[in-house]
């Protein structure tokens, strides 16, 4: 009884191992043959996104007749300003009566 | 030299003085100057001018000075910083002073332009056109304070006045950077900034500095705008144009015979300068 069970058990198995392999195979040699398609829709979808960028120019000052002078360049956006913690043990220097500040109002 | 500060016209003054009591009458002056040029106080004689219905109104020998002024700084500023835009930054939401702006409203903008002039101590303006001395007033009490002997330097709000040759300016960026030391000297230089005065309004932002050509506030790429000019009333006035040139902004500040020198922060970070600016190391 047991001998007659276990070869169709067996029997089974290596038809549903077969059955798995072969559609993984089936798969992949699908993949492959889409394949080239999707590398066809990256393309359009890369250049139809980098487009607009393509057609907007850097904003950059007109260069004044007599030159101009950089005093930083900064292609990116800075950071945001980090926060520093600072102990003062003592008070320092007072500020100069002649130097002053301008930020903007 | 005595440095003090005090508050005026809604930003923070910093003075230096020779002898001590000069401070209160600097203080009294500026005082004085925001008595008479605020729109936001109701008794002030702008207030009066704004709410009156004529279209010609005689007005005091000072704000005659001070109109004369800005009609000069609109012609040579192509009309790009225009007095006569009151009404345009009150529709945006900048109808009171800057600290007590109601941000849950929605603007209302304008669409006439504002038309204004002066003969004499006669404003003559079109209906519906409300000054805003805003900048040229506080340009000017800068200017006063040290024409008239009080002050040695005064600086409103990053608006700055000298007559010592020790003068030196740090330009601070938006992002709190210092970008450049500036030896001032005997003269003046002011900075204007899209980033300082904005409020919140419903889906976006808004800020105190109008387009005349949009009747909205501007968008450039410069975020901060730096002139040196022999008075703070030509700093002040170089300093908006030029932001609001946008990217032609340092090309127009350099063609300008009154303009000595002017520096711009770029959006993204960038910081640029005309020849004609003086810089030193700090």
């Amino acid at each position: 009884m047991i001998r007659k069970r276990f070869p169709t058990i067996r029997t089974t198995r290596i038809a549903a191992w077969t059955t798995v392999a072969v559609a993984w195979a089936v798969a992949i040699v699908g993949r492959q043959m889409e394949a080239p398609a999707q590398e066809d829709l990256v393309v359009a979808e890369t250049t139809r996104a980098t487009a607009p960028a393509a057609e907007t120019t850097t904003t950059m000052p007109t260069l004044p007749e007599d030159g101009l002078v950089v005093i930083r360049y900064t292609p990116a956006p800075p950071p945001p300003p980090t926060v520093v913690r600072q102990v003062v043990v003592q008070a320092g220097p007072a500020p100069s009566p002649t130097v002053s500040t301008s930020q903007g109002s | 030299m005595i440095a003090a500060s005090f508050r005026a016209m809604g930003t923070s003054v910093q003075v230096t003085v020779a002898r001590p009591e000069d401070i209160a009458a600097t203080q009294a002056l500026f005082e004085e100057v925001e008595r008479r040029c605020s729109r936001f106080r109701p008794s002030s004689e702008l207030s009066n001018l704004n709410n009156a219905d004529a279209a010609d109104l005689l007005v005091s020998e000072p704000m005659a000075e001070v109109l004369q002024i800005a009609a000069d700084l609109r012609d040579r500023t192509d009309g790009l910083v225009d007095a006569g835009l009151g009404a345009a930054v009150s529709a945006w939401g900048y109808d009171r002073s800057f600290d007590i702006i109601d941000e849950t409203s929605t603007p209302a903008p304008i669409k006439s332009q504002p038309v204004w002039s002066m003969s004499g101590n006669c404003l003559h303006r079109s209906p519906g056109t409300r000054i805003d001395l805003g900048g040229v007033a506080k340009g000017w009490a800068c200017d006063q304070a040290v024409e008239s002997g009080l002050a040695v330097i005064v600086n409103a709000g990053g608006d700055v006045r000298s007559r010592s040759s020790e003068a030196q300016v740090d330009i601070i960026d938006p992002w709190g950077h210092r970008v450049a030391r500036v030896p001032l000297g005997v003269g003046a230089l002011a900075t204007s900034s899209t980033t300082r005065r904005r409020w919140k309004i419903p889906g976006g932002e808004a800020h105190h500095l109008i387009d005349p050509r949009t009747l909205a506030p501007a968008v450039s790429p410069i975020v901060s705008a730096t002139a040196v000019a022999a008075t703070t009333v030509e700093a002040e006035a170089g300093a908006k144009a030029m932001l609001l040139h946008g990217s032609d902004g340092l090309a127009w500040a350099a063609a300008q015979p009154w303009i000595k020198g002017a520096l711009a922060v770029w959006e993204e970070g960038s910081v640029y300068a005309t020849n004609g600016l003086q810089l030193v190391a700090a």
